[in-house]
């Protein structure tokens, strides 16, 4: 059998911003089918190494290639599709619809002066089935809810056929029954074999819903399987206090809670 | 026929009064969207320099008022981009800054108040044959440019950040909208006016943004609001002898008006 290829590929990854080491020494891969978490607590650098490997931010030292190629120079970029952060706070009064807002997403694959073709059309049609919002496709922004306008986003980047799926706190702004609905989709797109790269500071999603995890606090704390990074070590590493793990089925960091139990 | 097209002046002004009303709004609705909407006055407000020099210098205010704003553009596309600032400081910068040189260059030259004041309010009388030279083939410019980039103009409007880690530059869109606002503005001003083409910029497109189901929508309701508010303005301008940049902008917002009590929104 083949070996899957990585799609990430990133070496001695360091990043300053004014003069604050916000990445050092990051090393990773991600290959082809994986669903990763990005985990770390605020100001960690998730969000910093989300944007470098989307090329929005040149690294200060160390190599980033992307399905083989330096990020720099990556031409085909839509094949990275990039659901920001900003995307829950999305400006709803833009007098645009759903359609406009997914068509938007295949932009950079069709090309300058290009308009978009009836082909064009189909793969837009079929990113925004996959992401459940073809129903209201006619309909106003403004009139989605939080979830309904974070698949919106996915669709978007699903319409540029990418090969990697790169999410930033995707569910922020989402109410609980919405986030699993959301979280039921991503597990669907990663079973259809597209690689799914999330960030999100919240350990118990990342523990029950991603295959690998990267713990990321300034430096990579850790790389391994949901299981491993459950570790005590590992979370003071992260959270730099001490925390407590209640199992309920699933894993759960309760700072607050482990204060009390640990004096 | 009917009495005002037995008029060249008022063909001329027709001629001129379509473009605009079509090219204006194409180029606002992409500045409200991004919440720019006083970029169109600041450069109509820098343009004034350029009239103000072209009458000194008696070149035609119409050239020298499209060069100094394309100027200007660049200038607040590149001092926006640097975050020291805020992108509306700039602006208020851009917009009273160049009120005053405008002044200090008028007020040292003396003599032109009569051509100024066409400038500042727009006049119907005043668009001689040499502007439709240059209002026609670059305002059908603007109206391509903007069909050819509109996928994504509308890319970078919505999303700067998306829009550029899939390689869309937002930075040349970016310049390349401001040139445009700037082109637009001297265009219009022999007949809106310097003081009142940002109205006919911004208006049509709020009014649009009631009415409409999608962005597409909101650009053809904004562009058929401001082509019928020029027309009708003009009409009105001429039988009853009043401002014709001020009697369009009145029409543009008895539109204004009447969608926001008639929507549904």
């Amino acid at each position: 059998m083949n070996e899957a290829k990585n799609i990430i590929e990133i070496n001695d990854l360091s990043y300053n911003y004014n003069h604050h080491l916000v990445l050092e020494g990051i090393t990773f891969s991600v290959k082809s089918g994986e669903y990763l978490g990005v985990i770390g607590p605020n100001g960690g650098g998730k969000t910093t190494l989300v944007k470098i490997i989307v090329g929005l931010l040149k690294p200060t030292k160390g190599q980033v290639k992307i399905l083989g190629q330096d990020v720099a120079h990556l031409k085909e970029r839509y094949n990275v599709g990039y659901v920001s952060q900003r995307a829950s706070q999305a400006i709803v009064t833009f007098p645009t619809t759903v359609e406009e807002i997914v068509r938007s997403g295949r932009t950079a694959k069709v090309g300058v002066f290009k308009r978009f073709t009836n082909h064009d059309q189909h793969f837009i049609d079929e990113a925004m089935n996959a992401a459940d919002v073809y129903q209201f496709r006619k309909r106003l922004i403004s009139s989605l809810s939080g979830g309904e306008l974070q698949r919106v986003f996915i669709a978007r980047a699903l319409a540029g056929e990418p090969k990697i799926l790169i999410l930033d706190e995707p569910a922020v702004g989402i109410d609980i029954a919405a986030q699993d609905k959301f979280y039921s989709f991503l597990h669907e797109l990663n079973g259809q074999g597209l690689t799914i790269f999330f960030v999100s500071h919240d350990i118990d999603i990342v523990a029950q819903e991603v295959h690998s995890v990267l713990c990321l606090n300034n430096r990579l704390i850790c790389t391994g399987t949901p299981k491993d990074f459950i570790k005590q070590e590992y979370m003071e590493k992260l959270y730099g206090k001490k925390v407590r793990f209640f199992l309920h089925g699933h894993a759960h960091a309760h700072e607050r809670e482990s204060h009390h139990h640990e004096h | 026929m009917l009495e005002i097209f037995q008029f060249d002046f008022m063909i001329r002004a027709f001629i001129a009064g379509i473009i605009i009303g079509i090219v204006a709004p194409m180029i606002g609705v992409f500045l409200v969207v991004r919440r720019y909407s006083l970029m169109a006055d600041t450069l109509a407000h820098v343009s004034l320099v350029g009239v103000a020099i072209g009458l000194l210098i008696r070149v035609n205010p119409v050239f020298t008022s499209a060069i100094v704003a394309v100027a200007a553009a660049m200038g607040i596309d590149k001092l926006s981009e640097n975050k020291k600032l805020f992108g509306e400081s700039v602006l208020a910068l851009f917009l009273s800054g160049s009120l005053a040189i405008a002044v200090v260059i008028i007020s040292a030259t003396r003599g032109f108040t009569v051509d100024l004041f066409s400038f500042l309010f727009g006049s119907i009388a005043t668009v001689a044959t040499v502007d439709l030279y240059f209002i026609v083939p670059f305002g059908l410019l603007v109206m391509l440019t903007v069909v050819m980039l509109y996928k994504e103009l509308f890319f970078v409007s919505f999303d700067p950040e998306v829009a550029s880690s899939y390689g869309t530059s937002v930075k040349t869109y970016n310049l390349i909208l401001a040139i445009l606002a700037a082109v637009t503005i001297s265009l219009s001003m022999r007949i809106v006016g310097i003081l009142l083409i940002g109205a006919l910029t911004v208006i049509p497109v709020l009014t649009a943004m009631y009415l409409s189901r999608s962005f597409k929508q909101t650009l053809g309701i904004a562009v058929v609001v401001s082509l019928f508010s020029v027309i009708a303005g003009l009409f009105l301008s001429f039988y009853f002898n009043l401002a014709s940049g001020a009697t369009i902008v009145v029409v543009v917002l008895v539109f204004f008006g009447l969608s926001v009590l008639f929507s549904s929104k």
